[in-house]
């Protein structure tokens, strides 16, 4: 393909999607912070209480939830046992099929089995930060929106990588020529952030659109594996009294000794069963602790139905989540992810000026291509300058 | 220093090939690429050398900017 050709998709691809890429930049920043910033705005802690105190029965912790929130179904509850270790987050609804942004939160002590807060959950700065970086208000149509502006950056990053050839053939890597025009200045920085940053923008590019489509992977697997692992109950009617929560969690911990429950699905749940309750089971690695594994169990009598590896789709969403939040490595990396996503802000502002004021001799259809030549004419003629010197 | 021989420092002597253009870039890319996949793959030393090679296209940029000019 010509050098025209490229930058006829360089620009198209970029025009199109940079406005939502400045969107998702910008939101994103604080969101790289969002543990620090929670901690800082003072999330509830658990009091202190001497070392091995024993956890309240996980039923009297869900009689606790349903006592505050009467009329109320539980739908999920999870644990952060890093963050919060004495702490059980409980997420309510109205009822078990309510929409999925339906999050009542209720946060129990562990250990005693009382009520420590009921946090509002849809509202406040970082609420709205992580609504416009998802879906923008928009529900799956927003986030699915979003996947599809990805990819398009990743056809920017690509066909911005092919121009960099032409561009810079007569420049050293890093050239940034200040004393020339604005326009020479904005290109090199363009250039070079562009350039350093490729590998890391198409990662959380590619990885943020896989994000997108939780959904529908999440639909993948209950009618693949999740409609193999309960074929034997199929038909008999869904659980809506579960019980034996207790009984239940032992059932998992003892089907899958090596790692922990962080997240159980109630019966009826998008992440569950009519008929159990699904434990998701995280490791203690950076990779197993993301590649949770679902253990089923029969929430009419506690037994264990079934547990299996995730199949490849969703161990790609699960390992697609750490890359593109940049939560895996301690603040230093959150504090570099955050230094490179400056630098993103800057190659689409740069990139949005350099079609904003491009060169006046140029015609409108193809200003990149005439800038390669345009500068490849200056370096010949400068040339010629030296040599008659 | 006049704006000449600033200009030339900016420059290559000659026209450069794709593998000369790409050098830098390639490497700065599998730094990237060890950075992001290292703090995956364990903690402690893991994230140290993920610290480091993720910071590789923050240095080059640095670089660039400390001797910028022509």
């Amino acid at each position: 393909m010509s050098t025209q050709a490229w930058s006829w998709i360089h620009k198209w691809s970029s025009l199109i999607c940079t406005v939502f890429m400045l969107l998702l930049c910008l939101t994103g920043l604080p969101l790289i912070f969002h543990e620090e910033i929670e901690h800082l705005s003072g999330v509830v802690e658990a009091p202190p209480m001497p070392a091995g105190t024993p956890n309240a029965s996980m039923d009297q912790i869900a009689q606790t939830a349903l006592e505050r929130r009467p009329g109320e179904v539980i739908r999920y509850m999870f644990w952060d046992q890093d963050e919060h270790p004495d702490i059980t987050y409980v997420s309510m609804a109205s009822a078990v099929d309510a929409p999925p942004e339906e999050n009542n939160a209720v946060v129990i002590d562990s250990r005693t089995a009382k009520v420590l807060d009921e946090p509002a959950t849809d509202e406040g700065f970082m609420y709205v930060m992580l609504k416009l970086h998802t879906d923008m208000f928009a529900g799956l149509p927003g986030m699915l929106f979003l996947g599809a502006m990805g990819l398009l950056m990743v056809v920017a990053i690509v066909s911005g990588v092919v121009l960099y050839y032409p561009f810079m053939r007569r420049l050293k890597f890093g050239a940034l020529r200040t004393q020339r025009s604005t326009r020479v200045k904005w290109l090199d920085w363009h250039n070079l952030l562009g350039i350093v940053t490729v590998v890391w923008l198409l990662v959380v590019g590619i990885t943020g659109s896989i994000n997108t489509l939780n959904r529908v992977v999440l639909s993948l697997w209950q009618m693949d594996q999740m409609a193999e692992m309960t074929a034997p109950f199929r038909g008999l009617p869904p659980v809506t009294q579960p019980a034996h929560l207790e009984d239940s969690i032992r059932t998992a911990r003892a089907a899958v000794p090596d790692m922990a429950v962080s997240l159980v699905a109630f019966p009826g749940t998008m992440f569950s069963s009519p008929h159990h309750y699904t434990f998701f089971m995280k490791g203690n690695t950076p990779v197993t602790s993301r590649l949770l594994k679902p253990a089923l169990v029969d929430a009419t009598n506690g037994e264990l139905t079934d547990t299996r590896e995730m199949p490849w789709y969703v161990k790609t969403l699960f390992l697609s989540q750490p890359l593109h939040f940049g939560d895996y490595g301690g603040l230093p990396l959150k504090i570099l992810w955050a230094v490179l996503d400056l630098f993103a802000i800057v190659v689409l502002g740069s990139g949005l000026y350099l079609w904003l004021r491009k060169p006046k001799a140029a015609t409108a259809a193809k200003p990149l291509a005439e800038d390669a030549a345009e500068a490849a004419n200056a370096l010949r003629q400068s040339d010629r300058q030296e040599a008659a010197q | 220093m006049n704006r000449t021989s600033e200009a030339r420092s900016a420059r290559t002597e000659h026209l450069q090939s794709a593998g000369e253009v790409f050098r830098a870039p390639i490497w700065l890319g599998v730094a990237s690429v060890v950075g992001l996949v290292s703090a995956l793959l364990g903690d402690g030393v893991w994230d140290g050398v993920s610290w480091l090679a993720i910071f590789a296209p923050i240095g080059a940029v640095w670089w660039a900017w400390r001797r910028r000019g022509g």
